[in-house]
């Protein structure tokens, strides 16, 4: 019985243990189950990452060669529009400069009238070519600040001086007010300001038909309150320390804007007021690339206009106080007599070359005419010439290449004077890099040519090659380069020539 | 059911009664397996039922007492085998409004398929407690023996009221606790 107890007491606990080992076995294949599941999933996170990551890394490409595409054909734009705008800038070179010839004979008073006519259309039709492609450029960010020392208060006088016969063939006052500025040197980019200040005034005087206008230019040290609201004038630069804020305003006694000219005056082509078509010629252009300019340069352009009484533009922007550049040497210029020298106009287009040749010779220059860069160097080699104006876009050999040539020549070295009808500064620099004195923009006109001769006549020709200390902005025929006792006929420089009363011109 | 509960319960049995009435509670349950549990297994719970049903006809003692104080013990056991969730935790009341938040959150991560009850714990007053217990095994005996046994641990002497008598099975009940001062 004992033993039967025995082997009984033997199979319950055999049958435990096989209950625990069974369980074991339950616990062990689950574990196994769980592993294996654990594996998997760990597998599918991997490649799901992996996935991602190539994804990631396929979407960067794809938005990469957009961007790229994008950029390239904003460039292509910009090329487009250069070239478009050179390939209308030539002929229309010629016309002004035949114009320009024919206005010097004798004409009869209807002629002469038809004849100005004709000069303010193509005026006006190479202004605006200009300020599609200034535009063009401004908003494809391609346009870089060129900062420059000038005399504010010069570059005010002249601006508002510049726009006074449109002001006295309108019977309009102008008027300048100057506050702060009586340590004038400011740094900045003197051109773009001036052009700005150019729209704004020629604006102003367009639309006003009674009053006047009057420009105030104050030079602040703390950017003051703004006047309205949502135009407060910039804080200080940061890095210029010592940052002072020109504020400018602009105002005239017009006709004003309603609510809905405010929203819309900035854009480009937007004419105030449709029924005024009879009143109010186009603001074109002009008021777009003022504000561009501005933002460009760190400032902000605002105004206020109340209708029926008149319309304030204003503009703050940031300014660099600066020293007054050492003063030029004076040129032993022989006032009132006119030095004659041997020229030499080089342009593979006749006309131009004609045109300019023509102005020259009735001054009393010597002058020969080269229709390549070729032929250029060739005539160098035989007469030595005190000026040769250069064309820059030539067939064969071009601008650059001649001068480059030419500056390796042994001899006397004349002053070659680039004439482009880029608007680029990279041009610009170009030229001067080649070993150009300086660069002529065309149109090329008569008053132009002899200015700049008579300039560059007057300067001893060695040592020559010192940049002259303008800054590369200020266009060549700029005032600040102008000796006093030679000034150059407004119409001759970068400002528009100004509009007569009757004048189509769509504005600047 | 986690096999966790199953393995917790036929030890207790083992220490309180014998091995023998393990042997012979599995045997009138006749769970498919043979009663070979294994703490990381899921089974139905129904077999939780016959086993504790086994024993109250055995022992005599009923089933929900039975239930109660496999409560509080598997609550001394879970002290010991996750310290963890006692960290820091220096209260009964305190203890018990984690359950919901925090304790059956981290079984969860342990044990993706538990089933478990909603508890949740409410201040009705100073040194008072509602928990609201709601779960469709309707193992509210058992709850009550938790929250017993956390009492125990915590050296809380605690009052529990039950708004349904015990061995009541609802999916839903209250248990009022009032902390003896
Ligand atoms: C450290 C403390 C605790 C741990 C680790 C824990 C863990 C668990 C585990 C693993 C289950 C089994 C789930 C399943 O079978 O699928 C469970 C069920 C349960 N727990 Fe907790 N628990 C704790 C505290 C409490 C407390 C204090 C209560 C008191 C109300 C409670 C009430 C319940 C109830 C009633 C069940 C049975 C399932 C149901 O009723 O649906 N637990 N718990």
């Amino acid at each position: 019985m004992a033993e039967g107890t025995g082997r009984a007491e033997e199979a319950t606990w055999l049958a435990r243990l096989e209950r625990e080992r069974s369980a074991r076995k339950t616990a062990e294949r689950l574990l196994e189950t769980k592993a294996r599941e654990l594996f998997l999933r760990n597998r599918e996170l991997a490649e799901a990452a992996a996935t991602l990551e190539t994804r990631v890394a396929e979407r960067t490409a794809e938005l990469q060669t957009a961007l790229a595409a994008a950029d390239a054909a904003v460039k292509a734009r910009l090329a487009f529009l250069a070239m478009v705008s050179h390939e209308l800038r030539t002929p229309l070179n010629s016309i002004l400069g035949g114009l320009g010839l024919v206005q010097e004979t004798r004409l009869d008073a209807e002629s002469c009238r038809h004849l100005a006519l004709v000069r303010g259309s193509a005026d006006a039709l190479l202004r605006l070519i200009d300020d599609i492609l200034d535009l063009a450029r401004m908003e494809s960010g391609a346009v870089a600040v060129e900062p420059s020392v000038f005399d504010g208060r010069s570059l005010l006088v002249d601006a508002v001086e510049s726009l006074r016969p449109a002001a006295v063939a309108k019977g309009l006052a102008l008027d300048l007010r100057c506050e702060g500025l009586e340590q004038p040197w400011l740094s900045s980019d003197a051109g773009r300001i001036r052009q700005v200040l150019l729209n704004l005034v020629s604006n102003a005087l367009k639309f006003t038909e009674d009053g006047g206008v009057l420009v105030v230019a104050r030079l602040q040290s703390q950017p003051q309150e703004a006047s309205f609201s949502d135009d407060s004038p910039p804080e200080a630069v940061p890095g210029q320390a010592a940052g002072q804020v020109l504020e400018v305003t602009v105002t005239d006694t017009g006709p004003g804007l309603s609510e809905a000219d405010l929203a819309r005056l900035f854009q480009p082509f937007v004419r105030a007021g449709k029924a005024g078509r009879d009143r109010l010629t186009g603001t074109g252009l002009g008021l777009a690339i003022s504000q561009r300019i501005i933002e460009t340069l760190g400032g902000t352009i605002g105004l206020d206009s109340v209708p029926g009484q008149g319309t304030t533009f204003r503009f703050h922007i940031p300014v660099a106080p600066a020293s007054a550049p050492a003063p030029e040497p004076a040129l032993p210029l022989q006032a009132g007599v006119a030095r004659t020298g041997r020229l030499l106009v080089v342009d593979d287009i006749a006309t131009n070359s004609l045109v300019a040749a023509a102005h020259l010779r009735r001054a009393g220059h010597e002058v020969d005419v080269a229709t390549s860069g070729e032929e250029a160097l060739e005539a160098a080699g035989l007469k030595a010439y005190d000026i040769i104006f250069m064309d820059l876009l030539m067939p064969g050999m071009d601008g650059l290449e001649a001068t480059v040539l030419l500056r390796q020549q042994p001899g006397p070295k004349p002053r070659i004077l680039g004439l482009t009808a880029s608007v680029l500064g990279e041009v610009r620099q170009d030229c001067r890099r080649v070993g150009m004195d300086d660069v002529l923009a065309k149109p090329i006109t008569g008053p132009m040519l002899l200015a700049a001769t008579e300039r560059w006549l007057a300067r001893p020709a060695e040592p020559a090659l010192i940049p002259p200390a303008v800054p590369a902005s200020v266009p060549p025929a700029a005032p600040a380069l102008v000796p006093p006792a030679a000034p150059v006929t407004p119409a001759a420089t970068a400002p528009p020539p100004s509009p007569g009363p009757g004048s189509p011109r769509p504005g600047p | 059911m986690k096999g966790i509960v199953f393995t917790e319960f036929l030890e207790m049995v083992e220490e309180t009664h014998s091995i023998d009435r393990v042997d012979s509670i599995i045997a009138e349950a006749a769970p498919p397996h043979g009663g070979a549990y294994t703490a990381v297994g899921t089974y139905p719970a129904q077999e939780m039922g016959a086993l504790v049903g086994a024993l109250a006809r055995q022992s005599g003692t009923p089933a929900p007492e039975l239930l109660r104080s496999f409560g509080t013990h598997i609550f001394g056991r879970f002290s010991t085998l996750y310290p963890g969730f006692f960290t820091g935790v220096t209260d009964t009341f305190d203890f018990l409004e984690r359950i919901e938040s925090v304790i059956h959150i981290e079984v969860l991560k342990l044990y993706p398929d538990a089933e478990l009850p909603t508890v949740l714990a409410e201040r009705t007053g100073p040194g008072r407690l509602r928990v609201t217990y709601r779960s469709p095994r309707c193992m509210a005996d058992f709850a009550e023996g938790l929250i017993e046994g956390a009492a125990a641990h915590f050296g809380d002497d605690i009052t529990i009221a039950r708004s349904l008598p015990r061995g009541a099975a609802a999916p839903e009940l209250v248990f009022s606790l009032a902390r003896a001062e």
